[in-house]
């Protein structure tokens, strides 16, 4: 095992992580920027190194100073947690040939899935249901026109090294196609560096269901049950829970079996993500995958009381998983709230500012993941999330209820927050129905951000 | 939208921006390194680079809650702050002679020392001109980003 973790992230997960090391009795290092010198990870790892200022680029990013703080801590392996580094192939390459353990997939698994074209050849040949279209790069726009017709519309395209929801954009006829693909090519160009950009068919009315997975480097994988992140606005997920309400047990079962089988496929050896889309036929398709640990993980830890950090990093010391799939059975409703400091009545716009009073919820059923604090300071340069709220019910509406009662006990004044917003929506007739889709916030909510009960036109 | 209201007009924020000019201005010499002030939606935060210093406990270890140092009173002493994660060293290799050492005069610009950081060797410079009055750290230690590397004397230099 690991004698001395070093965590190259922050905010939440960092914490999260360092919780985890301490369970296993491993030594932590926190590397943090200028931004974070008062942050809760840095006070609680037993060793923090300020590596650079708050620009995530010269700090978070800075490979050649992460690396560095491994050699003169020690440190024997890095987690990367989610977003930064945590999907970086050239990172994790560098890690290896220093000799640091990179908890996480190879850097060639990495490769191969972080580009959207390659997974979704690499799951088809494994045998799981891809949306149809082929992953072929378009030519030009007589080839776009000729393969939509094809597939039918509305299509969807989508740049080939694209990720984070960006480099998509649906097409409902034929007299949109030009202009969104010169639009998904100029993205992929400006942000991806790589203007490939393939079509498939857009899959309408759908549920995003993804399956937790873990492998091992002995050959073992398997499942952990799906998360429903249904509830998203630009891709953005807002809220979680397993299980679904979209899927019965049998198709459960064909799910994680078809998550498995591309796992496998692919020899991964870690926690990782399968994405799918699920329409109101019950089809099921791959959509990517995410070789990461995941913001959402505990969902998947409070209905299989599993520690997925734990589970990392011992497969990655090289331990075999010491579960069967038939030794994992979720039980009970598992509901995660994202707390970010976001506006929802100025179009998501992010929040920076000073939390005058911060009091998270507690209480039976409860757990919060939060790196605030009273006092704290809120910087602006990083991702906007602050808490994350996850509950456990028996069912439900057990879950939903026991959410509505900690967030009304979350106190969170200096700074706009979700907060509110989470609250209409665990209150939402349609929401508590579970019948819903991806379409929920275009129907349901207000520009002035709040939610009404009866859909827009 | 209802926020604007709270937002200060054009010329409360230009008025706001002289009165913090002249409070940088107020707070040269000062040992003051940080200041905020805050009224309702709008902040203002003054951070000063190389604040006047005591020379104090010697250099931060590797350890949790490093970073900069606190700052204090003698008004003249800088500090040169690392660029970078690294190894500290002294002199340009093993047995060759210290760039500088307690008591030497420097000019602004001026190699002081060097971080290693995978393999690569990044020059410190000084960013005044004054007399070598304290190397805070020891030759070959692990230094974090900004940390103090050595104190120089500018009382003495226009």
């Amino acid at each position: 095992m690991f004698k001395k973790v070093l965590i190259c992230n922050r905010g939440e997960i960092a914490l999260r992580i360092i919780r985890t090391c301490r369970d296993m009795g491993i030594k932590t290092v926190q590397v943090y920027s200028k931004a974070d010198a008062d942050s809760r990870p840095v006070e609680l790892a037993d060793e923090a190194i300020l590596i650079g200022p708050p620009a995530a680029g010269r700090s978070y990013l800075n490979i050649p100073a992460i690396i560095q703080s491994c050699l003169m801590t020690g440190a024997d392996a890095v987690h990367p947690g989610y977003g930064f580094l945590s999907q970086d192939t050239y990172f994790a390459e560098i890690c290896r040939d220093s000799g640091i353990t990179f908890i996480g997939p190879s850097p060639e698994v990495m490769e191969q899935m972080g580009d959207k074209s390659s997974a979704r050849k690499l799951m088809a040949d494994a045998g799981l249901p891809v949306p149809g279209g082929t992953e072929r790069p378009l030519a030009g726009y007589d080839e776009a026109r000729k393969r939509a017709e094809e597939v039918g519309y509305p299509i969807i395209l989508k740049a080939s090294a694209g990720g984070g929801g960006r480099g998509m954009q649906v097409v409902w006829e034929r007299a949109e196609l030009a202009e969104a693909l010169e639009n998904v090519r100029n993205t992929a160009q400006a942000v991806f560096k790589d203007n490939r950009v393939y079509l498939e068919k857009f899959i309408r009315s759908a549920r995003h269901v993804e399956i937790q997975v873990m492998g091992d480097r002995h050959g073992n994988a398997i499942y952990l049950g799906e998360r429903d992140c249904s509830i998203q606005r630009r891709q953005q997920k807002l809220i979680e829970e397993s299980p679904s309400t979209y899927i019965d047990d049998d198709l459960r079962r064909r799910m994680g079996e078809a998550a498995v089988a591309g796992a496998r496929a692919i020899g991964y050896e870690s926690a990782g993500t399968m994405e799918f889309l699920v329409d109101p036929d019950k089809n099921f398709y791959f959509m990517e995958m995410n070789t990461r640990i995941q913001v959402e993980h505990p969902v998947t830890e409070m209905t299989t009381g599993l520690d997925l950090i734990a589970l990392m990093i011992r497969v990655a010391a090289g331990e075999p998983l010491p579960l069967r799939q038939e030794d994992i059975r979720p039980t009970g409703h598992a509901i995660e709230c994202r707390i970010n400091a976001e506006d929802p009545a100025k179009d998501w716009a992010g929040a920076s500012g000073t939390l005058t009073r911060f009091i998270p919820p507690g209480g039976p059923r409860v757990r919060v993941d939060t790196h605030g604090y009273s006092g704290y300071t809120v910087p602006p340069y990083y991702d906007s999330l602050l808490a994350k709220v996850i509950v456990r019910g028996k069912d439900r509406e057990e879950a939903m209820d026991v959410m509505l009662r900690a967030l009304r006990e979350f106190a969170c004044d200096g700074i706009t927050t979700t907060i509110p917003f989470h609250r209409q929506l665990l209150a939402h007739p349609v929401f508590r129905s579970g019948e819903y889709h991806l379409d929920f916030l275009e129907k349901y909510m207000g520009t002035d951000g709040n939610l009404r009960a009866e859909a827009a036109d | 939208m209802a926020d604007q209201e709270s937002m200060p007009d054009l010329a409360t924020v230009q008025q706001v921006l002289k009165e913090a000019k002249e409070l940088v201005r107020a707070l040269e010499g000062t040992a003051t390194s940080r200041v905020r002030i805050s009224a309702g939606v709008f902040a203002i935060e003054i951070e000063r680079e190389g604040a006047p210093i005591v020379g104090g406990p010697a250099g931060v270890a590797v350890a949790a809650g490093g970073g900069a140092g606190a700052p204090a009173a003698t008004p003249g002493l800088l500090p040169v702050l690392a660029p970078l994660v690294g190894v500290f060293y002294q002199a340009a290799s093993p047995g060759a002679k210290a760039f500088v050492q307690v008591g030497d005069r420097v000019e602004r610009g001026q190699v002081i020392g060097i971080v290693e950081a995978m393999k690569v060797m990044n020059e410190v410079t000084s960013d005044y001109r004054g007399v070598v009055s304290e190397i805070l750290v020891e030759n070959g230690e692990a230094v974090q980003y900004e940390q103090r590397l050595m104190l120089i004397d500018t009382s003495g230099s226009e």
